[in-house]
């Protein structure tokens, strides 16, 4: 071929191309859209049943927040606030304790079945251990040998103290609309112990035994439980414990039924969950926006950065000094301090032969508390709040009591008079009385201390260098016994003396920390044993009177700071921000956290157009 | 053997005969000199190299001297872990220009407890060097051991070596960090340098190897075989002389590697752990000072990246002193000039 | 060959057995699945201890725990994979792995193509300007890419890359002293990369800043960010470059035929601009199409090739079927670039198009184009992330190696003998450069996919290295076993096949042994 061929060629082609191309191109593309927010978390959902062992982590329960109606719910003053649209529950007789929970007609999952009580008695069964009749068991080579067994029989992997309370079936009346729980002795948490079940009653019975008329499967599980049906309970539960564990959108609908104001619609693993509202839900608080996604994005700045680039609306991410600096240097967005639920403390033990025991002392009990109390107070609580704390939170405050969170109902009740004021706010007063208690001992000075605390999380190593500087000035040596493995050390106690830790709170309930004080109690790792107290937690526990309570509470945190027991210092500080557009961004120090208020979550609407002008005109016909 | 190996010598000889100018002024030069003579020279006249040997010396003299080492004290009046009064707001640096250079206080700025950030970073590029170093030397010098060793003896020996080394390359460095620190409870520095040596010497085994199969078939290795030199002899005296321009790009190399390795298991939480510091746990613990605390942040990243880069330019200017056949490209207009 | 193949499959197998074994004794003394319990409040603590031990063995020894699990990975062998589970998640690992893999295999495959493509070219580049200020920049710049913490560029790219560039996009003109700046530095690494004599870099100069500039200010002018096209235009010019460029480098532009057939093909795709707009429909349009497209573009171009004839055919073919491909993807991105507006528009994306986290926007239900220009906008930023850790090492590498190459006495006979200075560069030299960067390369896969693990975390990438990582946070060992099974399968592989290529490329070197 001729160049001068392929050059006349090329001219034709290409003008007839020009030309062809003014025309409109062929099938655009084009897009749905609908009112969303995104939200910003670190872990992502994977078990739509977060009452097992497996399933119970944040990750999953603030799903379960929006797509499960709950009886009640904690509002931001941490009240528990009953929500009556979907049924109420009362105390109809004190002798036995007897709870009635009624469920109003017209709830329904979303297969269209009735939401009901023997939702609620599933919650109470399958956490109660009366019909655990087999737990699995090896050999020395790790072989199961009761493997017969354990495919035939029963174990369901929840257990909770306040569902074992109640060892009596409950009845469940012929509409199926109420259930009657009688408690073997009163309990003082009675009103958060039971909730409708994450997992629907029915959609469980179909999943493990195929029944699929609602009616019947729950008639079925019912009568499985009541009369401990084993060839029913074991399908049951092995359902129960596995089959509701997912980490994308599963084809199976019954995995993921909805009770509540949204329902999941989209999935993707490790990526996003998409929950869209249920237009037909009127039993509880309702949803303003229609779809919901939650992202899922560890590292806490990439959760910041992804706020800035509006590709969420809504954080709660790890909180440094640095990442609220960074928020603050963001345009368009807003955030705030917020209190966790954990809160930070110093422990001491009592019977290691150490510092702290009598045992030391030849048995000297009052030595060994005053050496205690001075330790205590050589903690320099306001310095680490001012260097470690507020710069998170402006509005931290010391915590001053051992069971009740700052901004709990009995807070302030609780702390003016449990002996709390014995800890001056000013550090430097704390070490004079501390040396003073010190000399009052009579010990040879610098006392040494092992001290444990989580190596690797540098707020905590930051105290122990802060801690450890006040106390050397008080006349104890800090002996560094930081390590990563500091949980698996905190039983070992042989091998520390004092240490810094943790403890979460699930509810604001103060029988919740029981095990912390009492003699043996599985999280007293000091060792502190004293029958008064004792015999005040008994009491507390079955008590059902709230002034009561905090009367128990004052006595016991009184001899909890009288016996040098131990310090709590801050509530872990936490943060969340959010964009201008979003609005109704709240959180509390339980779970849900920022989730607790999604009814009254809404977005502007004009963050969904930002693009208002039209392209300019020679963009479209610069090829011309 | 399962291994491909050259089955014909390189044709190309080493000696190239003197054919143009420039070569032959470069003889000229080195002419009547030992070859460490030789390297040296050429190596001094290497500028980047030159300027980068200066400053990683001077690196180690400030990182040696400022805070001491071990017993010895220093000149710098802080500690780095001794807590101070912060002085500025948010611990900002006190070096400033105006009226002149004054340092203050902490010219480097101080962190979250007021610790002085200069004394870190000092300490951090000490543990950082030394982690490099330890790094360096036992990791290159496993690799040569077992990549001449495969490549002179082939045979069952390099199967049996090179299985071991595809054995070690699959193990992720990053789990062998992890596992130190639950072990010990946190490496020391010279700890986890020495495992990480472990690990990081695969690709020095395989590049030397790879070059030891190719140089024993040269006429050099031949002759010094033919005249009687045992195996030691032939392959440390003959054959490593000659794959020295790998081993020291492959060395440099490992050796910026190494830093960022420490650097990326900081940030998995598995490097250098409190009390002690690293440049890498420095910038980590504060990384997300970035744009907040700058401080915090860049002065450790600014150390790193000027090691990594002092030993990145060492490396290259060894390399073409070490060298002989790396020369200019003979280019194409003297070519023609010739004819 | 095959005895060769089945010989290193079997050592392989061997090694992989090896490693797991010693991984898989690492990781029981290094994790505690306990841990967390001991801390716990839990009133039923000794209870969750004691089940947890019995649900995970932990009462039998490491080594035997190690056989039971072997046993289940056996199973792949018949089909039947059994990885173990998760105890956090209680998510089968084989399902972990389907999900985690792809993703992981999509950032790092584009990654390692599109370094080894950079490098290899800036290495070349800099190896023939040898000792030039462009040669010492490239050098200085690959070892300052290669200094960087590679979370610290992620941030740094995702600040400018995403904040910096969709905050510029609100309002997409570029100032004039901008448009000044860029042009003066692409004219002065054009000129550095060019050479030549004073004069000839001064002209270079010119030409590369003006065009620059002009490009720029077209750009910023026409809001061209905001609507991006190419057009039949853009596509003819850059077709006819393409074709001129690939016709240089593989026949020489001597060879009339070969170039001839290359500008034939350019305008080819031109006539089929149109038509082809039919076949992008969102009706018709997907991966696999794109395929199809793709290999009936190197089918006609081929067939052109050929048809144009000459003693040369093989060159010709070459090169058409070559700028087919090129000039069909050209006409794809134009497609691509049609619906980046209404991407970019949607609420859902709300102006902002390039991410900062995740591999999609959730909720977007869009055709295979706007699927496609999602996943690119979720990509370019990790992928730069992972492409600076490996692209130091390659430019290197393959300068170090040309320029021992460019030394050896047979390109001097190539240059005696008359053969044009790209004829020894091409073929004598390039080739034989090329020999030892296939060792790197496998080792380098291994490197991104330890990369990928922090770029991946920083991206919020759901991949393996997140599956790496969240396993170990949470003294989870099967997830992490399964990670290294297939990283260390994807080694062992790459080793053999690396062995292969070493043999095609070196002719000294049989795979017999």
């Amino acid at each position: 071929m001729k160049i001068r061929r392929i050059g006349a060629l090329g001219a034709v082609v290409a003008s007839s191309a020009l030309v062809l191309s003014a025309c409109e191109a062929p099938g655009g593309s084009e897009l749905v859209e609908d009112t969303s927010v995104a939200i910003g978390w670190n872990q992502a959902f994977y078990s739509q049943n977060n009452l097992t062992s497996t399933g119970n982590a944040a990750a999953n329960a603030n799903i379960l927040y929006l797509t499960n109606t709950q009886l009640f719910y904690y509002d931001e003053g941490l009240n528990v606030v009953r929500n009556e649209d979907l049924g109420t529950y009362e105390v109809i007789e004190e002798d036995p304790f007897t709870v009635q929970y009624t469920i109003n007609e017209g709830p329904t999952w979303s297969d269209g079945a009735p939401l009901d009580a023997y939702d609620v008695f599933l919650y109470w069964a399958a956490q109660n251990d009366q019909w655990d009749n087999v737990a699995p068991e090896y050999d020395d080579e790790g072989n199961l040998i009761n493997e017969e067994e354990v495919e035939a029989g029963v174990f369901f992997d929840s257990s909770s103290p306040g569902a074992n309370a109640i060892s009596q079936i409950p009845e469940i009346s012929d509409d199926g609309q109420t259930v009657t729980f009688v408690y073997d002795q009163p309990r003082s948490d009675w009103e958060v112990v039971l909730q409708p079940s994450p997992v629907a009653a029915h959609a469980l019975v179909d999943v493990a035994l195929g029944e699929d008329d609602p009616a019947v499967a729950k008639q079925r599980l019912y009568d499985a439980f009541a009369n401990n049906v084993s060839e029913d309970l074991g399908p049951i539960s092995r359902a129960w414990n596995d089959d509701f564990n997912f980490s994308s959108l599963p084809e199976d609908e019954r995995l993921y039924l909805s009770s509540g104001a949204y329902v999941m619609t989209a999935f993707e693993e490790g990526q996003y969950l998409t929950v869209n509202a249920r237009d037909d839900y009127d039993w509880g608080p309702e949803a303003r926006i229609e779809s919901v996604t939650v992202r899922y994005s560890e590292d806490p700045l990439a959760a910041a950065t992804a706020l800035q680039n509006g590709e969420v609306d809504m954080i709660s991410p790890q909180a440094s000094v640095d990442l609220v600096a960074t928020l603050e240097g963001i345009d368009g967005i807003q955030f705030q301090g917020t209190a966790e639920g954990t809160y930070e403390h110093v422990d001491v033990i009592f019977d290691n032969n150490g510092p702290f025991d009598a045992a030391s002392y030849d048995g000297d009990e009052e030595t060994a508390r005053l050496v205690r109390q001075a330790f205590l107070l050589s903690v320099p609580r306001a310095e680490i709040m001012e260097k470690l704390v507020r710069p998170i939170q402006e509005d931290a405050v010391v915590r001053n009591s051992h069971n009740a969170v700052p901004g709990a109902p009995n807070y302030d009740e609780l702390t003016e008079n449990n002996g709390s004021d014995m800890f001056s706010e000013d550090d430097e007063e704390n070490r004079q009385r501390a040396i003073e208690l010190l000399e009052e001992a009579g010990v040879d000075t610098p006392v040494d201390v092992r001290f444990l605390y989580g190596q690797g999380n540098v707020r905590r190593e930051n105290q122990f260098e802060l801690i450890s500087v006040s106390a050397s000035q008080v006349g104890f040596n800090l002996i560094d016994e930081g390590d990563v493995m500091w949980g698996a050390r905190l039983a070992q106690t042989t091998t520390y003396d004092a240490s810094l830790f943790g403890w979460q709170s699930t509810n604001t309930f103060a029988l919740n920390s029981q095990a912390n004080y009492v003699t043996g109690g599985v999280n007293n790792f000091g060792g502190y044993s004293d029958e008064q107290m004792d015999a005040w937690w008994d009491e507390l526990a079955v008590n059902t009177d709230p002034e009561v309570e905090t009367e128990l509470l004052i006595q016991i945190e009184r001899q909890l700071f009288e016996d040098g027991f131990s310090i709590p210092i801050f509530q872990h500080p936490g943060v969340m921000a959010w964009r201008d557009e979003f609005a109704g961004a709240s959180t509390i120090p339980l779970s849900p956290t920022i989730f607790w208020n999604f009814w009254e979550w809404d977005i502007d609407p004009e963050d969904s157009i930002e693009i208002t002008e039209e392209p300019l005109d020679e963009a479209d016909t610069e090829e011309e | 053997m399962s291994a491909p190996t050259p089955q014909t010598p390189d044709t190309s000889t080493h000696h190239d005969p003197v054919e143009n100018v420039e070569n032959a002024i470069e003889l000229k030069e080195v002419e009547g000199l030992s070859q460490g003579r030789i390297v040296l020279r050429r190596f001094v006249r290497h500028r980047g190299a030159m300027v980068a040997a200066f400053a990683l010396v001077s690196i180690v003299l400030l990182a040696t001297t400022s805070i001491g080492w071990g017993p010895i004290p220093g000149w710098w009046k802080h500690s780095f872990t001794s807590l101070n009064p912060v002085v500025n707001p948010g611990g900002a640096p006190t070096i400033s220009f105006e009226g002149g250079l004054s340092f203050g206080e902490h010219p480097f700025g101080q962190d979250n407890v007021g610790k002085d950030v200069f004394a870190l970073v000092m300490r951090g590029t000490q543990q950082s060097l030394l982690v490099m170093f330890i790094i360096g030397l036992l990791a290159s010098t496993i690799g040569i051991v077992m990549g001449s060793l495969a490549g002179y003896f082939r045979g069952r020996l390099d199967n049996l070596l090179m299985r071991f080394t595809d054995m070690v390359i699959t193990i992720p460095i990053i789990m062998v960090g992890a596992i130190l620190g639950a072990m010990v409870g946190g490496a020391s520095p010279v700890g986890l340098a020495v495992a990480l040596s472990f690990v990081t010497w695969t690709s020095m085994a395989r590049l030397v190897r790879g070059e030891f199969l190719s140089l024993r078939e040269r006429e050099f290795v031949d002759a010094a075989r033919v005249a009687g030199a045992s195996h030691g002899r032939i392959m440390f005296k003959h054959m490593l002389p000659n794959a020295v321009g790998v081993i020291i790009v492959n060395a440099t190399l490992l050796m910026a590697s190494a830093i960022l390795l420490e650097t990326a298991l900081s940030y998995l939480g598995f490097g250098i752990n409190f009390p002690d510091v690293s440049l890498g746990n420095l910038i980590n613990q504060y990384q997300t000072a970035f744009s907040t605390r700058p401080w915090l942040f860049w002065w450790p990243g600014l150390f790193i990246v000027a090691i990594a880069l002092c030993v990145n330019f060492i490396g290259d200017g060894l390399r073409d002193a070490f060298d002989p056949r790396q020369r200019r490209i003979p280019s194409r207009r003297s070519m023609s000039k010739k004819g | 060959m095959l005895a060769f193949l089945g010989r290193r499959l079997l050592s392989s197998a061997v090694v992989l057995l090896g490693a797991t074994f010693i991984v898989y004794m690492l990781l029981s003394i290094a994790l505690d699945p306990l841990e967390e319990l001991y801390a716990s409040s839990a009133p039923n603590r000794e209870q969750l201890i004691e089940s947890r031990i019995d649900q995970l063995n932990l009462d039998t020894p490491a080594a035997i725990r190690y056989l039971m699990w072997l046993q289940g990975a056996a199973g792949c062998l018949i089909g039947q994979c059994d990885l173990g589970t998760s105890w956090v998640t209680g998510q089968s690992v084989t399902a972990m792995l389907g999900s985690a893999f792809p993703a992981t295999a999509t950032l790092v495959s584009v990654a390692i193509v599109v370094a080894i493509a950079l490098g290899v070219t800036v290495g070349i580049a800099s190896a023939l300007r040898q000792y030039t200020g462009f040669d010492y920049g490239v050098t200085f710049m690959s070892f300052v890419l290669y200094s960087l913490p590679s979370f610290w560029v992620a941030v740094l790219l995702k600040l400018w890359g995403a904040i910096g560039f969709n905050d510029f996009l609100a309002d997409p003109v570029i100032s004039p002293q901008a448009v000044a700046g860029i042009s003066l530095i692409g004219g002065l690494v054009w000129q550095a990369i060019v050479g030549g004599a004073a004069r000839r870099r001064a002209v270079t100069f010119l030409v590369a800043a003006g065009a620059t500039a002009a490009m720029l200010t077209f750009i910023s002018a026409t809001g061209w960010l905001l609507d991006p096209s190419l057009g039949p235009v853009a596509i003819g010019v850059v077709g006819v470059a393409i074709a001129f460029g690939v016709t240089a480098l593989s026949a020489g532009l001597r060879n009339r035929r070969a170039l001839h057939s290359a500008l034939t093909v350019v305008a080819l795709g031109l006539a089929l601009y149109y038509p082809l707009q039919f076949a992008f429909q969102p009706a018709y349009a997907s991966g696999l199409l794109m395929v199809g497209l793709a290999v009936v573009a190197a089918g006609s171009g081929l067939l052109v090739g050929w048809l144009f004839g000459g003693p040369d055919r093989g060159q010709s073919m070459r090169g058409a079927a070559i700028t087919a491909v090129l000039v069909g993807a050209l006409i794809a991105v134009d497609r691509l670039m049609q619906v980046w507006q209404l991407y970019s528009s949607s609420s859902r994306v709300g102006g902002r198009p390039i991410a900062t986290i995740g591999s999609q926007t959730p909720g977007l239900s869009g055709d295979y184009w706007i699927e496609t220009m999602d996943t690119f906008t979720h990509l370019v930023l990790p992928t730069i992330a992972l492409i600076l850790i490996s692209f130091a090492s390659y430019t290197r590498y393959s300068r170090a190696s040309l320029l021992e190459v460019m030394n050896q006495d047979y390109i001097r006979t190539a240059r005696a003998k008359g053969l044009p200075e790209r004829v020894v560069t091409v073929r004598h030299a390039f080739r034989n450069a090329l020999i030892p960067l296939a060792t790197i390369v496998p080792l380098d896969i291994a490197n991104l996919f330890g990369g990928a693990i922090i770029t991946e975390r920083i991206f919020a990438w759901s991949g393996m290295g997140t599956m790496f990582i969240t396993g170990l946070d949470r003294d989870d060992a099967n997830p992490i076993m399964g990670y290294f099974v297939v990283v260390g399968m994807m080694l062992v592989v790459a080793n053999i096949i690396v062995d292969l290529v070493y043999a095609a490329l070196d002719p000294r070197i049989r795979v017999n042994a």
